[in-house]
């Protein structure tokens, strides 16, 4: 149970990404940024805080992710009346997971940090990806659960390599695998996305499926004020 | 565990909608692999990163391509989506994400599959593409890329084992693997076996040719196109060597070079006297050496030779022993230890030469020390299957027998999944059908090649032969090499072996009748097996022919019994063995060539008249999907049609209980009909695309189809239920959720211990309550949940529905939902994340979809297996729900107190007057006094064991609620105890808030603070 949660908060880190689909990697990129918003819209948003929970088998796990553009990346989590969090900045990281006995909050490595950068990006690699200095290839189809779907392969100026899954019907993600540090080991992650909805004119999902468990988001605002103890790390 | 059975609740009437019926109609009814990886074979190349040595290729003959990244402490199967049976791989060293896989295996043994081309992956394979020129090939021996220009690659193609084809030779590429043309070719029947490429001087190229053919009945190795041939200008000229070589004709010939000192090369050249060459001048002379029996044994199939890439006096043989040089190979020793017998693959660590992989037939090893001590890997779950077949224990198990591997069983679940050591062996050398008696369920019968039968007690530990002997005026027995044992449908007590004769025993075997003469075409042209071998006798039952291949008593009627031969005949009688007919002129007219090989027969059990038939005609080259259907016991036959189809046919199975429902395994595939063989779709969910699948059973009770696959293992999709259930209509449907048999409550079987984690570990099959419902269209818009209430319409438990096109199974932990724990200590308690078990009773199951709600009833019930009774499950219930009210009292007490406390100390963080403050502080202490001795708030070290009220209740609670008995005395009273600890702590509370609230409310007031929110109360109000 413990692993559950340690695991699941590490993985948690909410991307949008936007893909367009058709022929060429460029015309399904665009198609996808179109179905999510354009361009314009999904640049005008500077940060995103979510809260939703973690359903599993009757256990909620609230969960609040808070999201500013390029700066930071963080997920507070609550459970049974304790707090834990992960935090990224551009600079910096800082885990603290109590329900595991963790002390006190511990810094993540300066790899970690580095690999984490391209998380910061609220628009994801995808937008301008080329100036980005991230590689996108269009694979053909895939089957996804019974649904074909566009297969991109993105290689992010870190090296690091992403998948993306495009249902053409809606020209949304509906799945995407990433390789992600879970206790000291890298694992790919899968995470699917359903349940878009609008918000400020930028399609994003409310149903994220992990792997130990669905995400449920019950908001999602923009453009907030970000208070300074988000990018503080004491407990 | 009853399984779940869901009746349609649509009845249908006409076509509807172009609803197509797919592997993904099913959806989460994926397949689990259960293994066995303790033996691990069998294994057909390895290739290893050179500059990140721990990352390694592992090729197997049937079960696709396995990666590690950490040197063999993990493995990933990467090829599932593709052709299984591995002929090469080669990794472009200078660029190495680039990966190439040649397919068909080509240690050309009777039981060898066919390949389908070439593949090559970009990123490390995750992803594959084909490359288009050498698909007929059928197998692939070698790819060597020019180590020093990656665009120039070779490709050594043996070609087709059973028929003449141009689809052989050496092929090169000079544009990185995107085209290929044929550089050394030299007729229809010889293709190339090996290549060696000069590292330093890599136009300098080594080809041998080999001329080899394969019948049903016989293999002949050699020929006049067998040779070995050198090229200096990159394969675009040739000249044959010849200097030294024994006399032509040649066999197969394995050639090695020293990556070192590269014109040193060594050869084992198969001949009339299949010797040991040796050349130090790049192949112009070569001389004979007197070589080991390891060395030259057998090289049509141990075609292995590699030497040390630092040090050129340091040779390795894998054959059927392991041998090592360390005079350049003119002496040998033989190493190995106990690693398995048969070895085709071997990697060399170039960076550090002392470690090596090792491919055999039994699996994978790895050694640090040059081949002197080994390792085995029991990682890969490539075992290779024939049959297989159950019984009815509770859990059942599987058994069946491996190629090169003996004969096993285990369960089907085991505490911690099914492991390498859940798996038990019955002995014997290559495996092939095993049965359990239909009597006696401690007997069970295995064999090894060549009918040799064991009647095994298990029950005794005892073993004795029952194989049939040659009567007084019998020929000569012909066992086929997978001779087939098989237990009566419609007379359990029935057990059947066939040679070319029929035999029957109804006394385990203890006594034989013969129940037929000879049903074979008994042609002596093939029957000519000590000839076998070409340049070299290989004589091993292997070929034997004229046999009697399978045998199927009809689940109607015991006297009619199917018998059908490796020679085409399709026999059949219906008076228990006087009287046979052959039905094999029948089939051709269907389009099935004559002769054809017949696979399996399955008698219908709903029609007598009704059999189901599989023919493979592999071995005349030809490898068309061949299934058949008669309706009129054989006189004119079907022939099933589908563009799906791919590979030759293994078997057909009809399902137990829906006549329409058809599986059919085939040498690239798993196949399903849900129209009685119209319609075809290949079975993909979580099975690989191309499994060779040579068994398929149907178990009768949970309702699993049981896949041997003769390269993963066993492979179980739980209760197929709902493709039995599954009409076009339905699956025309937006949305349907499947009516379901009463379930057992139980909290799971067979968990208690577990496993030790080495090795491959299969996964069990969920004990949950499965919720099952179906999606035409994945969802894409609104939530999708699956609410379960009771019969009083309270919400017992919310889980997130899976929202996939197809059926979806959202497993339901049949209890409810965890109480809301105090909270704010220091830790997390376990009494949080479980609820009791239901009891028995009538649920409701509600999917919502977005807006809309979907309803069905489910029925609860007592297991009647277990030994709670109904009273005892209420008994538990209670207590344990007495004990979750608890912690729902107790955690609105603490929450009211923190809530207080917040409220207190929000008035501090404003009071000036520090008498107020004092009081105020006193307030708030107190009421932490009383907090800290409800939840654990100090401990935060998972070492620290802090109990306190919460804790103490969990204790008790959580052993409630999982334990299926009732509650102890001891427990009971604990629970009063408990009970009364809470009422004091409210009264406890209460007499806090007695003595100080309206004092400190009033001096607040005075303070002028006042209006402090009580924010914390109010949003748990609204949760």
């Amino acid at each position: 149970m413990k692993n559950l949660l340690v695991f699941a908060m590490m993985v948690m880190a909410l991307v949008f990404v936007q893909f367009a689909q058709a022929q060429t990697v460029d015309e399904v990129i665009d198609k996808h940024i179109t179905a999510l918003g354009g361009k314009e819209n999904l640049n005008k948003i500077q940060n995103v805080i979510s809260e939703g929970s973690l359903s599993v088998q009757g256990i909620e796990i609230g969960v609040t992710v808070t999201q500013v553009n390029n700066k930071l990346a963080r997920q507070d989590i609550f459970v049974n009346g304790m707090t834990g969090f992960d935090m990224l900045t551009d600079k910096e990281g800082w885990t603290y997971m109590p329900f595991n006995g963790m002390q006190k909050p511990e810094p993540k490595t300066a790899d970690d940090v580095k690999e984490g950068l391209s998380d910061l990006d609220i628009a994801g690699p995808l937008v301008d990806y080329a100036a980005k200095g991230n590689k996108v290839e269009l694979l053909g189809k895939e089957d996804v659960d019974g649904t074909e779907c566009y297969k991109l392969k993105v290689t992010l100026a870190s090296g690091k390599d992403e998948t993306y899954f495009i249902d053409p019907t809606t020209n949304m993600i509906i799945r995407t695998k990433k390789m992600q540090k879970a206790n000291g080991q890298e694992v790919e992650v899968q995470s699917d996305f359903s349940d878009y909805r609008d918000v400020e004119g930028v399609k994003m999902p409310y149903s994220i499926g992990l792997p130990f468990g669905t995400l449920l988001i019950s908001s999602i605002k923009v453009n907030q004020t970000i208070p300074e103890s988000a990018y503080k790390h004491d407990m | 565990m009853k399984k779940f059975f869901p009746i349609a609740c649509l009845l249908f009437l006409t076509n509807t909608t172009s609803a197509q019926i797919s592997s993904a109609t099913f959806g989460m009814m994926e397949a689990r692999h259960i293994g066995p990886a303790t033996m691990g074979g069998r294994l057909t190349a390895i290739e290893g990163v050179n500059s990140e040595p721990r990352t390694i290729y592992i090729g197997s003959a049937g079960g696709g391509v396995w990666k590690t990244t950490n040197a063999g402490v993990s493995f990933k199967s990467i090829f599932d989506k593709y052709c299984q049976s591995i002929g090469a791989l080669a990794i472009d060293q200078q660029n190495p994400k680039i990966i190439f896989v040649g397919t068909g295996e080509s240690n050309m043994r009777n039981s060898v599959s066919i390949g389908d081309g070439l593949y090559r992956s970009t990123d490390e394979g995750e992803n594959w593409t084909k490359i288009k020129g050498l698909d007929s090939t059928e197998h692939i021996s070698r790819i060597i890329i020019d180590p020093l220009n990656s665009k120039n690659i070779y490709v050594a193609a043996p070609g087709p084992l059973w028929s003449d084809s141009k689809h052989r030779g050496l092929y090169k590429s000079t544009d990185g693997g995107n085209t290929f043309e044929k550089i050394l070719y030299i007729n229809e029947q010889t293709g190339v076996a090996d290549i060696a490429v000069n590292p330093a001087n890599p136009s300098i190229v080594y080809a041998t040719t080999w001329q080899f053919r394969r019948t049903p009945y016989s293999f002949n190795s050699g020929g006049k196109g067998s040779g070995i041939y050198k090229s200096i200008d990159g394969g675009k000229t040739w000249r044959e060597l010849s200097k030294g070589l024994p006399p032509k004709p040649f066999g197969r010939t394995a050639i090695a070079l020293a990556p070192s000192a590269p014109d040193n090369l060594l050869a084992i050249v198969e001949a009339e006297n299949t010797g040991l060459y040796i050349s130090s001048d790049g192949g112009e002379n070569w001389k004979q050496q007197s070589a080991t029996v390891n060395v030259v044994s057998r090289p049509f199939y141990f075609a292995c030779l590699v030497i040390d890439p630092k040090d050129p006096k340091r040779v390795y043989r894998p054959g059927f022993g392991f041998s090592y040089s360390s005079d350049g190979g003119y002496s040998f020793a033989d190493g190995g230890g106990n690693v398995h017998a048969d070895h085709h693959a071997l990697w060399i660590n170039p960076n550090y030469t002392n470690q090596m992989y090792l491919g055999t037939d039994g699996g994978l090893y790895v050694s640090n020390d040059r081949g002197a001590n080994w390792l085995m890997l029991p990682m890969l779950p490539v075992s290779q299957f024939y049959h297989v077949t159950y019984d009815f224990k509770q859990p059942y198990n599987v058994y069946g027998g491996l190629q090169d591997n003996q004969s096993w069983y285990a369960p089907t679940q085991s505490a911690g999944g099914i492991e390498n050591n859940d798996w038990k062996n019955l002995g014997g050398g290559d495996g092939f059908w095993v049965q359990v008696d239909g009597i006696n369920p401690d007997i069970v019968y295995s064999e090894s090649q060549g009918g040799e039968i064991v009647h095994n007690d298990l029950k005794l530990g005892k073993a004795y032969s029952i194989k049939p002997q040659q009567a007084l005026n019998d020929e000569k027995l012909r066992f086929n090499w997978n001779t087939p044992i098989v237990i009566g449908q419609k007379n359990k007590r029935n057990l059947y072996i066939a040679s070319q004769y029929l035999y029957k025993s109804v006394d385990e075997g203890k006594n034989w009748i013969k129940i037929s003469p000879d049903l074979t075409t008994n042609n002596k042209d093939k029957q000519k097996q000590e000839e076998s071998g070409g340049l070299s006798a290989d004589v091993t039952s292997a070929e034997n022919h004229c046999t009697i291949f399978t045998i199927a008593e009809s689940p109607l009627d015991e006297n009619l019994v199917w018998a059908g031969t490796d020679d085409g005949n399709l026999q059949y009688t219906t008076d228990g063995g006087k009287n046979w007919t052959n039905v094999a002129k029948n089939y051709t007219a269907a389009g099935i060539p004559a002769q054809t090989w017949v696979s399996s027969i399955e008698p219908s059990r709903f029609d007598r008249n009704v059999v189901y038939a599989s023919f493979d005609n592999h071995m005349y080259g030809d490898h068309k999907t061949y299934l058949a259907k008669s309706i009129d016991m054989g006189k004119t036959w079907t022939l099933f049609k589908s563009e799906e189809f791919t590979g030759f046919a293994h078997k057909i199975k009809e399902d137990n209980v829906n006549k329409d429902l058809l599986f059919a395994g085939t040498e690239m595939g798993l196949f399903a009909s849900l129209d009685g063989g119209s319609n075809w779709f290949r079975m993909k969910n979580n099975i690989p695309w191309m499994a060779l699948v040579r068994d398929i059973q149907i178990h009768p009770v949970t309702n699993d189809l049981i896949l041997a696959t003769h390269g993963r293992g066993i492979i179980i999709v739980d209760n197929i239920t709902p493709m039995r259930n599954m009409t076009k209509e339905m699956a025309a449907k937006d949305v349907v959720v499947f009516n379901s048999k009463p379930i057992n409550i139980t909290m799971g079987k067979y968990y208690i211990g577990s496993g030790n984690g080495d090795g491959y570990i299969g996964t069990n099959s969920s004990q949950q309550a499965p919720i099952e419902y179906y999606f035409k269209d994945r969802v894409s818009r609104g939530e999708v949940k699956v609410e379960i209430y009771d019969k009083d319409g309270k919400l017992v438990q919310s889980i997130p529905g899976s929202k996939r096109k197809g059926i979806n199974i959202v497993n339901w932990n049949m209890r409810g939902t965890p109480p809301k724990v105090a909270s704010g200590g220091t830790k997390l308690d376990v009494g949080g994340f479980i609820a009791p078990m239901v009891l028995p009773g009538e649920y409701t199951v509600k999917l919502k979809v977005a807006d809309k709600v979907y309803e069905n009833k489910l029925t609860m019930q007592r297991d009647p297996d277990s030994d709670m009774t109904l009273a005892d499950m209420e008994d538990q219930y209670n207590t344990a729900m007495q004990l979750y009210n608890m912690h729902v009292r107790l955690g609105k007490l603490v929450d009211s107190i923190s809530a207080n406390q917040k409220m207190l100390q929000q008035a501090l963080d404003k009071l000036k007057n520090n008498k107020v403050k004092k009081l105020v502080q006193e307030y708030h202490d107190k009421l932490e006094d009383l907090r800290s001795k409800l939840l654990a708030t100090k401990q935060k070290s998972l070492f620290a064991d802090e109990k306190m009220l919460r804790e103490d209740i969990s204790d008790v609670y959580v052993s409630v609620c999982n334990q299926e008995t009732r509650p102890s005395n001891l427990q009971k009273e604990r629970t009063v105890v408990l009970l009364n600890r809470v009422g004091d702590a409210e009264k406890a509370n209460a007499s806090i808030n007695k003595q100080y609230e309206e004092k400190v409310k009033a001096l607040l007031l005075k303070e002028k603070i006042d209006k402090i929110e009580n924010t914390e109360m109010k949003k748990k109000e609204k949760q």
